[in-house]
């Protein structure tokens, strides 16, 4: 019978989720999304408070027309 | 209504980023403007090399001839695709209002320092979420979905300000 868990990577290891506990001795199969969590990140710098807060004020009281 | 006012942009120029990370956080639908999108040969092909289904929005407006680099774009330490939105969104600006929407904070610096009207994919969602047209929870969840599988350079402690500002009713 095949039993399926979700894990997360952290520091290059597989943790599970509370609770659960693999035989000992069982093959384990993983698969991962790969592409979505090494896309590098496509802006050079990162946002400062500045520029948060300038989106935050330029979103308040504007409404793009529908 | 209160004191909301129309955003009087006319015309609407996208940087590469908020197509990309808005796109990532399934907020695209929703954040970014129901109006037309002008993107640059330049900026088009950089989203195309990262997720080229973007590029199947219909609100996109693929803007195909490459004008000349305006002088005011050369030396401000912009990528190619910035410097042509940028001088795009400039040679429009004479004749109606622009909204340029960009994530780099280098170009968005350059946006200020000429006086063209910049908003990123924070604003975006903030914008959208207080139109209604989406769900608050939903809106949140993208914001804080950013510089996760966003992949947006920013920090969660200032994205939670966003949050904060989202759930605080500051507008009648």
């Amino acid at each position: 019978m095949k039993e399926e868990v979700v894990g997360v990577v952290e520091n290059g290891r597989v943790t599970l989720p509370p609770g659960v506990r693999l035989p000992e001795g069982a093959e384990v199969r993983i698969t991962w999304e790969e592409s979505d969590h090494e896309r590098p990140a496509v802006e050079r710098q990162p946002l400062t408070e500045d520029d948060v807060l300038a989106d935050i004020e330029w979103a308040t009281g504007k409404r793009f027309p529908q | 209504m209160g004191n909301r006012e129309a955003i009087p942009a006319v015309i609407v120029v996208a940087d590469t980023g908020p197509l990309l990370h808005l796109h990532w956080v399934g907020a695209s639908p929703w954040a970014l403007p129901p109006l037309p999108l002008h993107v640059v040969e330049a900026v088009w092909r950089e989203v195309e090399r990262h997720a080229k289904q973007v590029l199947q929005d219909s609100r996109l407006l693929r803007v195909a001839t490459e004008e000349p680099l305006s002088p005011l774009v050369v030396g401000l330490g912009l990528d190619q695709g910035e410097q042509a939105a940028l001088s795009y969104a400039l040679s429009k600006r004479s004749r109606e209002d622009v909204l340029v929407l960009c994530d780099e904070r280098s170009a968005r610096a350059a946006c200020v320092q000429l006086s063209l009207l910049v908003t990123g994919s924070v604003g975006l969602i903030l914008e959208a979420a207080r139109a209604h047209r989406v769900p608050l929870a939903i809106a949140i969840s993208a914001l804080e979905g950013l510089p996760g599988r966003g992949h947006l350079h920013v920090s969660p402690s200032l994205i939670q300000q966003a949050v904060a500002a989202l759930s605080t009713p500051s507008e009648p």
